[in-house]
């Protein structure tokens, strides 16, 4: 049901890459579990909605005010490769 | 009388060491020695707090200038290592995480130190808890204190292996589809994955947010009940959390007489273990005799369940975790010289096969052409799922049910095979999907000695009546309780 092809086109979606092997291995594992996934069409869901969040919630508001996140600093630490408040990064195209 | 760290319920601790009998460093001393000395051989930790003994030293002192130190005052604590604590690095067990320093406290982590707990150290899971047996961290197999040939569990098999081995008296986990309860039955263990949006989850690493909750576990259900109370209740930083006050729904008493608990035809099916089958059904003899009433359910929708969450977590996994690219923290390639390898090759040479593979399940359910026929009618089989059991709660209080079909498994036993892997989570996963609270309490061992629990499952924020419920489970148990392997 999903061939090589399709792992690869997934995959460039999915910003991944796989060796040759890899490839027939997901191949043959996506399409078992995506046909255990089609026992979904055999369901009537006519006129039913989308459950999204599964407990009943109030929407919630609060007052806009600007707070100081004093984590700034540290989060942009992390940067493999920054300059100043910047993300270093190789040429775009 | 002397307290004997290796048996004491969390509350027992906590007094004694307001009491000043004992101090939160001696405690603490205790359970870091203890931990670092089996971890070795479990592999639970993936990292200690360095800062821990001073921090059992900060609350001591506070003890001393008569100030209220909470009400988990010195009590050690294991985190699942998906949860950020600033001081340790929070990995997710991944390469890709490997060496990310935690910028600030998640909501959890605030709560249960601003209530005296110190942060022992960060547990091991499955890489992004992602995984049913912890074969899928980064940092290594944890083993299963009982038989350390078997697993633990997943995904949060390292908090419930620490609480298993004593070498934490309680620990905190995180629940997608059942990452708390099956790894405390597992291991013998009591753990609770409360209702969707009583725990903040503010600072814990995301997998599928529709799902994820927060939970404790511990040698006791009391242990559970304590560890609950400091952590839920509305953040303003996470918009799921309920704005419904911690009391409406934990400090509830109940009592066992005219409880009706319902039995789901669909979980004592041939597929369950027939010893593990007639050991639950002597609990459900006794507890008849003391007032119970149960109650024959239906959960039609059920044998749907499995495709409806891993398409549903497949989705989210795949849309949350595209924030890592190689660009502002995590793991960046070597080989890339534009910023399109940089997101491909950083992304390739660090995500696990499992985590791999999720991603692109659900990037396979969101495409287009494939979005309708699977990931909306998972959501909307999803409602169906949710109808049954709001339904079968008309007629009863509480669900009882085992919580895996089977007992801990021997390592490497599943891990070529995902979908029969995914199978493990049935009796599990449903109460994800629903969004109501779902406990796992130890009940019996089975003819190898490996434990296994009992589910308890109720309506949203109906937490009280489960611990009630389990609580006389365990009473049970008690009188029939081993230690493990390692002791």
């Amino acid at each position: 049901m999903i061939d090589k092809k399709d792992v690869d086109s997934i995959a460039k979606l999915a910003k991944l890459q796989f060796s040759d092997q890899e490839t027939e291995l997901l191949a043959k594992q996506m399409s078992q579990i995506v046909t255990y996934f089609n026992e979904l069409q055999s369901v009537n869901t006519e006129g039913l909605g989308e459950l999204s969040v599964p407990t009943p919630m109030d929407e919630l508001r609060r007052v806009d005010q600007a707070v100081t996140n004093r984590a700034v600093e540290r989060i942009i630490e992390q940067a493999p490769n920054s300059d100043g408040k910047l993300f270093k990064v190789p040429p775009v195209v | 009388m002397k307290l004997n760290l290796l048996e004491a319920k969390a509350s027992e601790i906590v007094s004694k060491v307001k009491a000043q009998e004992i101090s939160a460093q001696e405690v603490l001393k205790f359970f870091m020695d203890r931990s670092k000395r089996l971890n070795g051989e479990l592999n639970a930790f993936v990292s200690f707090n360095e800062n821990a003994l001073k921090e059992a030293e900060a609350i001591d002192q506070k003890i001393s200038n008569g100030e209220d130190p909470g009400i988990l005052a010195g009590l050690p604590v294991g985190l699942k290592d998906l949860l950020n604590k600033t001081g340790t690095k929070t990995t997710a067990a991944s390469k890709i995480l490997e060496n990310y320093e935690s910028p600030y406290d998640a909501t959890a982590v605030e709560r249960l130190e601003a209530q005296g707990a110190i942060i022992l150290g960060k547990t091991n899971l499955d890489e992004f808890a992602m995984g049913s047996s912890n074969e899928n961290s980064y940092f290594g197999q944890v083993k299963n204190p009982w038989d350390v040939k078997k697993v633990p569990g997943g995904s949060s098999g390292g908090s419930a292996a620490a609480v298993a081995a004593r070498m934490v008296p309680v620990s905190i986990g995180t629940d997608t589809g059942g990452s708390i309860r099956q790894p405390a039955s597992f291991c013998g263990v009591v753990g609770i994955k409360p209702t969707y949006g009583s725990v903040s989850r503010y600072g814990v690493v995301a997998f599928a947010s529709s799902l994820d909750q927060v939970g404790p576990m511990g040698t006791y259900v009391e242990d559970c009940e304590l560890v609950l109370r400091a952590i839920a209740g509305h953040d303003p930083k996470d918009a799921t959390t309920a704005e419904k006050p911690v009391e409406d729904y934990l400090f509830k008493t109940n009592s066992l007489e005219g409880l009706r608990v319902g039995l789901p035809k669909e979980y004592f099916d041939e597929s369950l273990n027939k010893d593990k089958k007639q050991k639950i059904e002597s609990y459900i003899s006794l507890l008849k005799a003391n007032g119970v009433e149960f109650i024959e359910i239906d959960l039609p929708n059920l044998p749907y369940a499995i495709p409806t969450y891993y398409v549903v977590a497949s989705s989210e996994a795949s849309s949350n975790l595209s924030r890592y690219d190689g660009v502002r923290y995590g793991y960046r390639s070597e080989n890339a010289h534009t910023l399109q390898d940089l997101y491909v090759n950083s992304r390739s040479e660090s995500f696990g096969e499992e985590v791999k593979r999720r991603i692109m399940l659900g990037t396979f359910a969101l495409s287009s052409g494939y979005y309708d026929a699977f990931y909306k009618k998972a959501r909307q089989v999803r409602a169906l799922i949710q109808k049954d059991f709001l339904e079968a709660f008309q007629k009863c209080d509480l669900i009882l049910s085992p919580v895996t079909r089977n007992t801990a498994f021997k390592m490497g036993e599943k891990i070529d095979d995902p979908l029969e892997m995914y199978k493990n989570d049935i009796y599990t996963i449903s109460a994800n999907l629903a969004g109501i609270p779902g406990l796992a309490v130890p009940a019996d061992y089975d003819e190898q000695g490996m434990p296994f629990g009992i589910q308890i499952q109720a309506p949203h924020f109906e937490e009280a009546r489960i611990f009630c419920l389990a609580r006389a489970i365990e009473e049970v148990h008690n009188k029939n309780r081993r230690t493990p392997y390692v002791y």
